[in-house]
């Protein structure tokens, strides 16, 4: 909900800011950033379409992020207007805070009307803790919201590609720690009071 | 809902964030109590009330499954609280987080997951690894 209202906000605001490209697709990628698994174990895009783009409708997509890394963010920029366009910027919101520095992105040439370019942008970095947070990808017309699950380092193991419900429950569990062990504990008291279990073993074990 | 549920989950949880863990699975040697594992200390199962001493119960176990850090030999056990803390003997409540394996399994004055043998035992105690692959 957060996110959205900012996404209504900006999108009310961008007249604004005169002529401007608005976006078509973010792709997200990197050494910090990991696809994740959806709860049947299938494979997340890390392509966001902000709108319906060939054969596909808009996708929203969550993401695993290693805490305090930059990101590499492939944008689609469209020029929905009747003059060129030759600069914009792009930032990051995390949780409603800016992440990192505003970043420039210059078009040579510029985007005709009518056209579009694909640029990469870093973003970031990310805030240094664990986290089940929401990012928004802002340009100056468009808010691209993202779900993000900021994790210690990089996922491994049989969660390489993590699977959002384990993440929404380890990212809540160890929320704001930064460093290993406290990390452990806090996952493991949170998940031993969740209530989400009760034990019940056979007697052997 | 038994340890090995819980030793599994805690390690997928782990992994999920980058932070390598392993489940591995325990048992005595030789057989401590009756011929067929271990008896244990009173424990609370996870989903009861820790804070509260009558839902600390004992089991008769074969063996006991939990998780650690990759490389390390300190244990996480989310199956199960100990009233007491293993080394100072005080008032824990909570599931061991990163106990070495000594004193979780058996520490003096009846501290650690494992009754017998008692300290004074003279029956060789040990705890011996299985493996345990969580998929």
């Amino acid at each position: 909900m957060k996110a959205t209202g900012l996404f209504i906000f900006l999108a009310v605001t961008g007249a604004a800011f005169g002529q401007q490209p608005t976006v078509g697709s973010i792709d997200l990628a990197g050494p910090g950033h990991h696809r994740c698994r959806d709860n049947q174990g299938g494979l997340l895009p890390a392509t966001e379409f902000i709108a319906p783009v060939g054969p596909f409708l808009a996708q929203f997509v969550s993401s695993a992020v290693t805490m305090g890394s930059t990101i590499n963010a492939t944008i689609t920029y469209v020029n929905p207007g009747t003059i060129p366009v030759s600069s914009t910027t792009v930032k990051l919101l995390y949780d409603g805070v800016l992440s990192g520095p505003v970043r420039s992105v210059s078009f040579n040439p510029p985007i005709p009307p009518g056209g579009t370019r694909t640029v990469t942008t870093q973003l970031g970095p990310f805030p240094s803790a664990i986290d089940d947070g929401t990012a928004v990808v802002l340009t100056e017309v468009t808010g691209i919201p993202l779900k993000v699950y900021l994790t210690y380092g990089t996922p491994v193991a049989q969660m390489a590609e993590p699977w959002v419900g384990v993440l929404d429950r380890v990212c809540r569990f160890a929320n704001g720690q930064n460093q290993r062990d406290p990390a452990i504990q806090a996952t493991t008291f949170g998940y031993f009071y969740s209530q989400e279990a009760a034990y019940s073993p056979l007697e052997i074990y | 809902m038994d340890c090995k549920d819980v030793a599994a989950f805690i390690t997928l949880m782990h992994n999920a964030v980058g932070i390598p863990f392993e489940a591995t699975t325990w048992t005595s040697s030789p057989s401590l109590f009756q011929g067929f594992g271990f008896r244990t200390q009173p424990i609370c199962g996870i989903g009861s009330d820790s804070t509260m001493p009558w839902t600390y119960v004992q089991f008769d176990f074969t063996h006991h499954a939990v998780a650690r850090p990759v490389g390390s030999n300190n244990i996480v056990d989310g199956s199960a609280a100990q009233w007491l803390h293993f080394q100072t003997g005080t008032g824990y409540q909570n599931p061991p987080v990163l106990w070495p394996l000594a004193g979780y399994w058996q520490s003096p004055s009846s501290r650690g997951l494992v009754e017998l043998p008692s300290p004074s035992s003279a029956v060789p105690f040990n705890m011996n690894m299985s493996n345990f692959t969580v998929r």
